[in-house]
């Protein structure tokens, strides 16, 4: 079976162009709000990419399809995961490891257990913490060259890990003008790229709406900030629904929402399946934002639930059975 | 290599690449043992000369140790199959032990941990228990001494690798400012550079073979 | 009474803290070539050698606590440890096989016996149940916390196997380069695996 066939068992091949694409008005933002710096990262990250395909295709003789951007669109939405004051280095390891280790070593487009997004971020995170936990405040320009350390504070999911209650008002958070990954904290950028992904029927929304949906409910019932406790889930409504603002719009759970999980691959194959994943996936991305290392967890989180994304269609098609069992 | 010596590698391909323990059937490239020291333990050149010294007492004593009680048991054998192996490797654990101390103090015992004195039930050490075909203790000998050479190789590669992109420097010394790749350092990155190590020496052994045959062929 | 409930939580805690933040496996290494050959031979079996690693484990580690508390006095107990580990697993086999015969002995064929011997002898004599007794001896635990981390540690090796084992279907997929296929490709699954659960302790545990 061809790489193409393969795929289109999953989806369509488009769907690599278009999440390249959407990557754009939130690249487009993030240059607003920290300088050119952010296009050369994304320019870093998609050359390559590229240039790893380049050389999978001469080690593996075959030729170079200049217009599959699978690579790329990983690349691009690894780059938009980490801060715009990441050193050029990072962005390029990570991205040669989410397309070489991530992707390629499992046989190529369409093969991949695990998001080689959340590979090369995960990568990143554990080898270069200090890089990828720290964000410069919005509206600095930053250097082309070597952003340094200097002037780069914590962000709103630090805080809530820490026990603090972030103070971001409502068009920051929406605007995302406040310290973040690079792509992740525009919520009006993200919902307009959702639209576009939407309209080009990208989203698989039996994944995704589950998974944002349990962390809604999760981060509604079990706030981290303020004094809520057990109290009953009526109980300090808008204490809640800030909770829900920064645990959704702080780190990367929309981000994953839209982007990474519109990539069929990686999901389970039937409807049932799917929407258990998606609400599994959402409930071990919250476990990790909670009580986990690191401040945002979904792409740890997308690497362990992903490997039993065929387990899901298993028991769904073993549940089938089982009631048809039951009817006969 | 010239054609003669291409036929004779052709004709005894699986007899000469089951003998080759470190090239053509190194034991933890071909056959996957000895993979949790070198993940966990071999972060750096030092524990990896520390465990690698350990394997090379352990090793060949153990397997000549159990061809001798395994000659001697007979029949019964089979009952006491693991302990034949496992007994002897426990007593040379004791040596490898103080060996390590004389050599580097109790400081290089802490560094790496269970994983010296978890050699004792390693596969590698131990797993010639399975083996349903007995050999002698000269053979005992010979390939305990292969694959002992075998496995410290890659231990000792993969140890230098890992601590080079790690810390960016080789048995301490320091070579490089900067950290290349820090994930290196953890089992997480020991299992990925092993996987590499591995998929890239299997891809060159497959080429060497395919030579070999290429070579046969044209001079038909 | 709270005493009881103390150690039972202990217990718990080490149990679940064994399973999953410090899997035997994913985080330690333990038990790995075993698993990689298991994994390959097939889904049959691995569930019952995963009990019977469990169960060694839970049994043999109680008599490894009292034996490392005996062995505290003697300057060079961690030369002798191996050796005394290697005696408290050949009793543990002993009694667990012996259970199994005068349960289901009767029952058997001689086969099966063998059977049962084999996967007895392999699923005792590994470098999961050794490392789990070290790691209970030498990180000082109580014997509720020691149990509980066996326990913990089998059901670990148990969730390795099935992650494993359910990605088998794309690590047989032949889009793999050929290099890459059987050992390689497994140790870069365990790795990114293993990767996962960094992400969720941060830290590199004691070894």
């Amino acid at each position: 079976m061809s790489e193409k066939q393969v795929v289109s068992r999953h989806g369509s091949l488009m769907v690599y162009q278009d999440l390249l694409v959407a990557t754009l008005p939130l690249l487009a933002m993030a240059v607003f709000l920290y300088g050119p710096r952010p296009a050369l990262l994304w320019l870093a990250a998609v050359v390559t990419a590229n240039l790893c395909d380049q050389l999978v295709a001469f080690l593996r003789h075959r030729p170079f399809d200049p217009l599959e951007f699978s690579n790329e669109s990983f690349g691009a939405m690894l780059v938009l995961l980490l801060p715009a004051s990441v050193s050029y280095y990072v962005v390029i390891v990570s991205v040669a490891v989410a397309v070489l280790v991530g992707k390629e070593a499992f046989g190529g487009l369409g093969c991949y257990p695990f998001h080689p997004t959340a590979v090369g971020y995960a990568v990143a995170a554990v080898s270069w913490p200090e890089q990828v936990f720290s964000f410069p405040q919005p509206g600095t320009w930053l250097p082309l060259v070597n952003a340094g350390s200097a002037g780069l504070i914590q962000s709103a999911s630090y805080t809530l890990k820490n026990g603090g209650t972030p103070r971001i008002d409502t068009l920051n958070l929406m605007l995302g003008n406040y310290a973040g990954p690079m792509g992740a904290t525009a919520v009006v950028i993200l919902v307009a790229c959702a639209l576009l992904l939407a309209v080009r029927r990208r989203i698989q929304w039996d994944a995704a709406l589950p998974f944002l949906a349990i962390c809604f409910a999760i981060a509604w019932l079990f706030p981290r900030m303020g004094r809520v406790g057990l109290a009953l889930p009526w109980v300090e409504a808008p204490v809640r629904l800030a909770s829900v603002g920064y645990e959704l719009c702080s780190g990367t759970i929309l981000y994953t929402g839209i982007f990474m999980l519109s990539d069929p691959v990686i999901l389970p194959r039937h409807r049932a399946a799917r929407v258990a994943f998606g609400l599994t996936l959402g409930v071990a991305s919250m476990l990790y934002r909670y009580y986990g290392s690191y401040e945002t967890g979904v792409c740890f989180a997308m690497i362990l639930v992903g490997s039993f994304a065929s387990g899901f269609d298993r028991l769904h098609l073993r549940w089938l059975d089982r009631k048809e069992a039951l009817n006969q | 290599m010239t054609i003669e010596k291409a036929r004779y590698w052709a004709e005894n391909m699986t007899e000469l690449s089951k003998n080759d323990r470190l090239w053509l059937n190194n034991p933890v490239i071909m056959q996957g043992v000895g993979l949790a020291p070198m993940v966990v333990a071999a972060t750096s050149g030092y524990t990896a000369l520390v465990l690698a010294v350990a394997v090379a007492v352990m090793l060949t004593p153990t397997r000549v140790g159990g061809a001798i009680l395994r000659k001697a048991l007979g029949e019964k054998y089979d009952r006491f199959a693991v302990l034949c192996y496992a007994f002897p490797a426990a007593l040379c654990y004791i040596a490898a032990y103080f060996l390590v101390r004389h050599l580097w103090g109790p400081s290089a015992l802490q560094q790496v941990g269970v994983y010296l004195p978890l050699l004792v039930f390693e596969p590698l050490i131990i797993r010639r228990y399975r083996a349903a075909v007995p050999e002698g203790p000269a053979r005992a000998l010979r390939r305990g001494l292969y694959t002992t050479v075998g496995y410290l190789v890659v231990l000792l590669g993969v140890g230098l690798a890992r601590e080079l992109l790690a810390q960016g420097s080789l048995m301490d010394v320091q070579l490089l400012d900067v950290q290349l790749f820090p994930l290196a350092a953890q089992p997480a990155g020991g299992f990925m550079l092993l996987g590499a190590v591995c998929a890239a020496w299997r891809g060159r052994v497959r080429a060497f073979k395919r030579n070999i045959y290429q070579e046969v062929e044209r001079n038909k | 009474m709270s005493v009881i409930l103390k150690a039972l939580a202990e217990f718990v805690l080490y149990a679940v803290l064994a399973a999953f933040a410090q899997n035997a496996v994913l985080s330690r290494a333990l038990g790995v070539s075993h698993l990689v050959r298991l994994v390959d031979d097939g889904a049959t079996g691995n569930g019952a050698f995963c009990l019977l690693l469990t169960v060694v484990q839970v049994v043999a580690v109680p008599m490894c606590w009292g034996a490392n508390q005996l062995l505290t006095p003697f300057a060079y107990r961690s030369a002798v440890r191996p050796l005394v580990f290697l005696l408290i697993t050949t009793a543990a086999c002993g009694l667990v096989w012996l259970v199994y015969w005068l349960a289901l002995g009767k029952k058997q064929s001689d086969d099966a016996h063998k059977e049962m011997g084999a996967l007895l002898a392999t699923a005792s004599f590994n470098s999961c149940v050794l490392g789990t007794m070290l790691i209970v001896t030498t990180q000082s635990l109580t014997l509720p916390q020691a149990i509980g981390f066996a326990l913990g540690s089998g059901v670990g090796y148990y969730l390795a196997v099935v992650l494993v084992a359910e990605g088998q279907r794309r690590l047989r997929n032949r889009r793999i380069p050929m290099s890459f296929r059987g050992l390689p490709i497994t140790l870069l699954y365990l790795g990114m695996l293993a990767l996962a659960i960094y992400g969720f302790t941060g830290h590199t545990l004691l070894i």
